[in-house]
């Protein structure tokens, strides 16, 4: 057993919340005001091996492992969870940086139709909520039991921008694929959630670390009958449950990224929404009338965590899956 | 035991249902995009009699009492929250001048509150350094020879931008907490009262919230709401009744956002037949009707002229926290689309949060509770 990050990561998580501090979170409220991350940001994330980050160093990636991988989207999402989720949704492919410029992107058809005809497979169907639709160079596109990587500038393709609850700024609508024909090389061997759904808990534990801090901070300024709120047992103890929470998802987060454990990864990333939820929402009730107001960070990542909840728990039937494997196996 | 609102208070809450669905619903979507303050709905809301619902006929009211306030401000709140906290904060206004005015201040403010003359009314209690505590407000009124010079900054102002009267509460003497506070009456257009910029909210986007900054504002005597040093009881009286308003407005959005999910459920038979969405369902009818009834409870007693403080904040703390599950299920139900705007859903959740905080936070209506039950709790209460 170790509960330790291993020296590398610890030092990019460093790295990532230099980053954080400097260049994104002076900007998230207005990103998410927007609807829209600037170009020079990914050019920034490129540069800390946040667009290579299960990649082999010798091929010009971080070359973390799925632990690590983890807390650096965790320590990404305290700053912007819209930027989380960006590059969470881009590294599902390990690509190589100098072999692949653009971002990719990810979606999920409800009824994909896959037909094979030779060497070419012709794709039909509808993701009604796909990430970096717009702004991806290539797309994973998820079926039942397949998954394809398509260029999205390919013929029959087409996608539009959503107006979101939450992470406003990453790029989210649906796309539409029209008898898309891509070579049979296009189709991926693996098509495990696993690594998304991880991700997903470890942003929503990113958020929620973010949000209990700055509540936290709140709490022992703001005064009211004469002394800080955080004097008050109230506020106190909507505190201790959310510090609880947090590492108890967080454990569970990484307990799935190093078995690489579907399950493991949908039990985390439930808990972590579920946390991440309750957390912001205390966070907002602890800043009282100013926290629902745009000028502070914490109604912001309400909406955020409620996104990640619904993502994580409609998109891959969470419970669902949950259930049928505590029927099938529980130890 | 009856359960059943009087055929008057019936009527109120279907002209309030009738004025939501065909002036408040086609707008509501926009309201929130856009912003500010919603003008057009506020001229209709006179015509329909939204304006002064438990206001006395004789002053231009509508006198449904308490129970049809609130059957009519759940019906609001179902198509737009945010224009109904304007009305809603226009109604109290219009109830405080009722009580606590004399003769001739209830015959200047309260018909002009009740057919929009005012546009709406707007209650100034919390400053930045007084929320919870309003005990710790600074904002003065120093008596002159000719009235009263009012010296101050409020904040989370309702309508601020856009109100014909505030009621408006600031110290009249040196003494500490909620003691030496005067409750003044000031109108809109008065030199020196200077309303801020209309805050970026979470929700509500079609009402305006701003600081409200009185920069020696000179009113006269006749400005004084009640007794000099007596505001604060007034401020806390309103507030019960205010609590009524937020619970009932916090039982609509959660309604609205329940029947949205109802909708799509039912459209998608894999949902509708799944443990999973019945059950959200079941537990949001559940604890809605509860809230309704608690609500209700509070109003009546109202109505009947019997002690609500209690009850109020009951309901209030309970409707607004099961509004804001409510709309978390509704959510839930979509699934991802519950994500995106092309649900108004999304919009009630956002609308929804903000019944937990303002008048009163659920922390401070456990105080109040908590500090009633110690002394006595059961058939003796």
């Amino acid at each position: 057993m170790d509960f330790e990050l291993p020296e590398e990561a610890r030092l990019l998580c460093d790295s990532v919340a230099e980053l954080g501090r400097q260049h994104i979170e002076p900007h998230a409220a207005s990103w998410d005001a927007s609807w829209t991350l600037p170009a020079e940001l990914l050019t920034l994330l490129r540069e800390q091996g946040l667009l290579a980050l299960r990649v082999a160093e010798d091929r010009g990636g971080a070359g973390l492992d799925a632990v690590a991988s983890a807390a650096v989207i965790e320590e990404l999402a305290r700053f912007d969870a819209s930027v989380a989720l960006t590059v969470a949704v881009h590294n599902v492919l390990a690509l190589p940086p100098d072999e692949h410029e653009g971002l990719v992107g990810w979606g999920r058809a409800a009824a994909l139709n896959v037909k094979r005809d030779g060497d070419t497979i012709v794709l039909d169907g509808n993701c009604a909520h796909a990430v970096l639709p717009n702004l991806a160079s290539t797309i994973v596109v998820v079926g039942e039991g397949v998954a394809f990587a398509v260029p999205r500038a390919i013929a029959g393709m087409s996608s539009d921008r959503d107006e979101t609850l939450g992470m406003r700024a990453a790029d989210l609508g649906p796309l539409r694929l029209h008898a898309v024909r891509v070579p049979a090389s296009a189709e991926l061997s693996s098509i495990d959630d696993t690594a998304l759904l991880v991700s997903l808990g470890a942003i929503a534990v990113g958020i929620g670390t973010a949000a209990m801090l700055r509540a936290r901070d709140y709490a022992l300024v703001r005064q009211q009958f004469g002394e800080p709120i955080a004097n008050f047992q109230a506020i106190q103890w909507k505190f201790a449950d959310f510090a609880t929470g947090l590492d108890a998802a967080r454990l569970l987060v990484h307990t799935a990224a190093a078995r690489n454990d579907a399950v493991a990864a949908t039990r985390g990333a439930i808990k972590a929404a579920e946390v991440a939820i309750r957390g912001c929402s205390d966070a907002v009730q602890i800043h009282g009338g100013y926290g629902y107001t745009r000028e502070y960070p914490v109604e912001r990542w309400l909406r955020d965590a409620r996104f990640c909840g619904l993502f994580a728990n409609q998109l891959l039937a969470g419970r669902e899956r949950l259930g049928a494997s505590i029927a099938a196996r529980y130890s | 035991m009856d359960f059943e609102p009087t055929a008057g208070e019936r009527e109120v809450q279907e002209a309030a249902a009738r004025y939501a669905r065909d002036v408040l619903a086609p707008s509501a979507e926009r309201l929130d995009r856009v912003g500010g303050f919603p003008h057009e709905n506020i001229a209709a809301a006179a015509q329909a009699g939204m304006l002064g619902i438990n206001v006395p006929r004789a002053l231009g009211g509508r006198e449904a009492g308490p129970v049809a306030y609130s059957l009519a401000i759940t019906e609001l709140a179902q198509a737009c929250a945010a224009t109904t906290v304007a009305l809603a904060v226009n109604n109290m206004v219009a109830e405080v001048v009722t009580a606590f005015g004399n003769a001739d201040q209830k015959s200047e403010h309260v018909p002009k509150l009740c057919d929009g003359t005012y546009r709406v009314g707007s209650f100034a209690l919390s400053e930045p350094g007084a929320g919870s505590d309003p005990g710790g407000m600074r904002a003065r009124a120093r008596r002159t020879d000719r009235g009263w010079v009012i010296d101050g900054s409020k904040l989370w102002i309702t309508s601020a931008t856009d109100a014909g009267l505030f009621v408006v509460w600031v110290r009249t003497s040196d003494a500490p907490g909620a003691r030496g506070i005067s409750a003044f009456l000031v109108r809109g257009d008065t030199p020196g009262v200077v309303p801020g910029k209309p805050e970026h909210k979470m929700g509500l986007n079609g009402s305006t919230t701003t600081a409200l900054d009185f920069n020696e504002v000179e009113v006269g005597p006749e400005a004084l709401l009640d007794e000099e040093n007596r505001g604060f009881r007034i401020a806390m009286m309103a507030l019960d009744g205010g609590r009524i308003g937020v619970g009932s407005q916090a039982l609509g959005i959660g309604l609205a956002a329940t029947e949205v999910a109802r909708r799509y459920a039912v459209e998608h038979p894999v949902l509708a037949s799944s443990e999973a969405v019945q059950w959200r369902l079941a537990d949001s009818a559940t604890q809605l009707d509860a809230a309704r009834l608690l609500i209700l409870q509070a109003a009546w007693r109202k109505r009947q002229g019997i002690e609500f403080t209690r009850e109020a904040s009951i309901a209030k703390a309970y409707a607004s926290e099961k509004a804001f599950a409510a709309t978390q299920r509704a959510l839930e139900v979509l699934g991802e689309l519950g994500n995106t705007r092309r649900t108004a859903a999304e919009r009630h959740f956002r609308d929804v949060r903000v019944t937990m905080i303002y008048e009163g936070t659920s922390e401070v209506q456990r105080i109040v509770l908590a500090r009633g039950i110690m002394r006595r709790f059961g058939d003796a209460a």
